[in-house]
């Protein structure tokens, strides 16, 4: 298991090297492109952040790592996805209003879930506040390239509840009852990122243009982050390498749009 | 202890005395290195300060903390003259290999001061590596704030991004050479690399434009 997890995590700093470079490379071609820069910030900025996370695992295994700068550079890398967003879909700031509420008020329950797993009220707080960037700026560019219908909207929302209150209940029951809601859980994240996936390999199936399959990339990439925030041992394993392959698919995305632009 | 007040005094005092006879470019770097020092000096403090509240330990603040604190410290004067003064690339890269300079010189020093400096050897690498480390991570900053005039969008994002980076580079260097052996290598190894890696592409870049 630690094996499968330690491989996980070298393939997808390899993958990220590799994507770093292709992200400069982008932006020396490209000089006058904000994407190729928030690109080459992002991939650079979780390159390092990875590589901090297994130098400690390494040198201080089994103890809790404090906060130190991997925290602000996670933190740094969702403001630069974000802004990998807000660059390549511009959208006003009343684009889609009513969504970026709903998308604020899940990342405020993610964050008092993190608190109330960790019990770390700083980094969660930073860690929260850009997410809800992102998770705003992302529902903001799938409203304005109509990646989704209404009913998927819907959809979208009664899921999102659903996972929040599956997450809440957990605090609330005791084992046997506890551990099957978090299986429940870890099934509906699952199917989340499948859907994520699915989607976006159907977009880039039927050959949609360059905005669209940005803003899907981009959201899958954020959903399995937060599925990542939620999910520890086999699960985040499995989570790790489906976010190694978004990595692919995003980067693909960015080229497309920088190269368009 | 180690009396880093005095030191910072007897290292400043020559420079100043030069600021009087430099002029142009040479003086703004002087100046710089000297604001380099300031910052590293005061970065020390509010570290110290860091590790007095949460309890955290003298490594363990050197191998965490520091580095945000730093980098923060390095940045804002740098900050502050390229919104206030709005000099060109060029003076404000300067600028930064200035305060770099200074602010690896003036650790490099109490480093010495306080761990001695029989092992030339182990001393050179250490110097070369804390020095390119401090010029890179403030350079990787400044890079923010040049790219996010000259695309005139996003300046937030870009000038946090480019902090973080040069954050995230520092902490990453302060964690490999915090054990002794194969990382502390890899970690003395890493600004270089990256040093070269950054001129590659800069050069690049002028062929491009």
């Amino acid at each position: 298991m630690e094996l499968f997890s330690f491989i996980s995590s070298i393939v997808q700093m390899a993958v990220l090297a590799v994507f770093m470079f292709l992200a400069i490379r982008l932006l020396l071609k490209h000089t006058d492109s904000l994407t190729a820069v928030f690109l080459s910030f992002f991939f650079s900025l979780w390159f390092f952040a990875d590589i901090y996370w297994l130098v400690y695992d390494i040198l201080r295994p089994d103890v809790r790592m404090p906060f130190a700068a991997n925290e602000i550079g996670e933190a740094g890398m969702l403001l630069m996805l974000a802004a990998i967003i807000n660059s390549s879909v511009p959208h006003g700031s009343r684009a889609a209003v009513k969504h970026v509420v709903c998308a604020v008020i899940f990342a405020v329950f993610n964050v008092i879930l993190w608190i109330a797993w960790s019990g770390e009220w700083v980094q969660d707080i930073i860690t929260g506040l850009v997410l809800a960037w992102l998770l705003a700026s992302a529902v903001c560019s799938l409203k304005v390239v109509h990646a989704l219908t209404k009913t998927e909207w819907i959809l979208l929302g009664i899921y999102c509840t659903a996972l929040l209150a599956g997450q809440g209940l957990t605090f609330f029951f005791e084992d046997p009852l506890k551990t099957r809601i978090d299986i429940g859980c870890y099934v509906l994240i699952s199917l989340g990122i499948l859907y994520w996936l699915v989607k976006l390999f159907m977009s880039y199936k039927r050959d949609h243009f360059a905005k669209k399959l940005m803003a899907l990339a981009v959201t899958n990439l954020a959903w399995i982050i937060v599925a990542l925030f939620m999910s520890s041992g086999l699960f985040y394993t499995i989570y790790i390498n489906c976010e190694t392959l978004s990595v692919a698919l995003m980067y693909i995305a960015a080229e497309k749009v920088v190269k368009e632009s | 202890m180690i009396y880093s007040e005095n030191i910072f005094v007897c290292m400043i005092v020559p420079i100043i005395v030069t600021l009087v006879f430099a002029k142009g470019s040479a003086r703004r770097l002087e100046l710089n290195f000297i604001i380099g020092m300031t910052a590293c000096l005061l970065g020390a403090y509010i570290s110290g300060f860091f590790n007095a509240v949460s309890g955290m330990g003298v490594e363990d603040t050197a191998i965490f903390v520091s580095p945000v604190v730093e980098e923060a410290m390095k940045f804002l004067p740098l900050f502050f003259y390229f919104y206030m003064f709005e000099p060109d690339d060029d003076s404000i890269f300067l600028a930064a290999v200035g305060i770099g300079a200074g602010f690896a010189s003036f650790e490099n020093v109490c480093y010495m001061v306080s761990s001695g400096a029989e092992s030339l050897s182990f001393l050179l690498i250490r110097a070369l590596a804390v020095g390119v480390m401090h010029i890179v991570s403030v350079y990787a900053s400044v890079f923010g704030l040049v790219i996010a005039r000259k695309l005139k969008a996003m300046r937030i994002s870009s000038t946090v991004g480019a902090l973080s980076l040069s954050m995230l580079f520092h902490g990453t260097y302060n964690l490999l050479v915090s054990a002794p052996g194969v990382t502390s290598y890899i970690g003395f190894a890493v600004p270089l690399l990256t040093a070269v890696a950054m001129l590659f592409a800069l050069r690049r870049l002028k062929q491009g434009t």
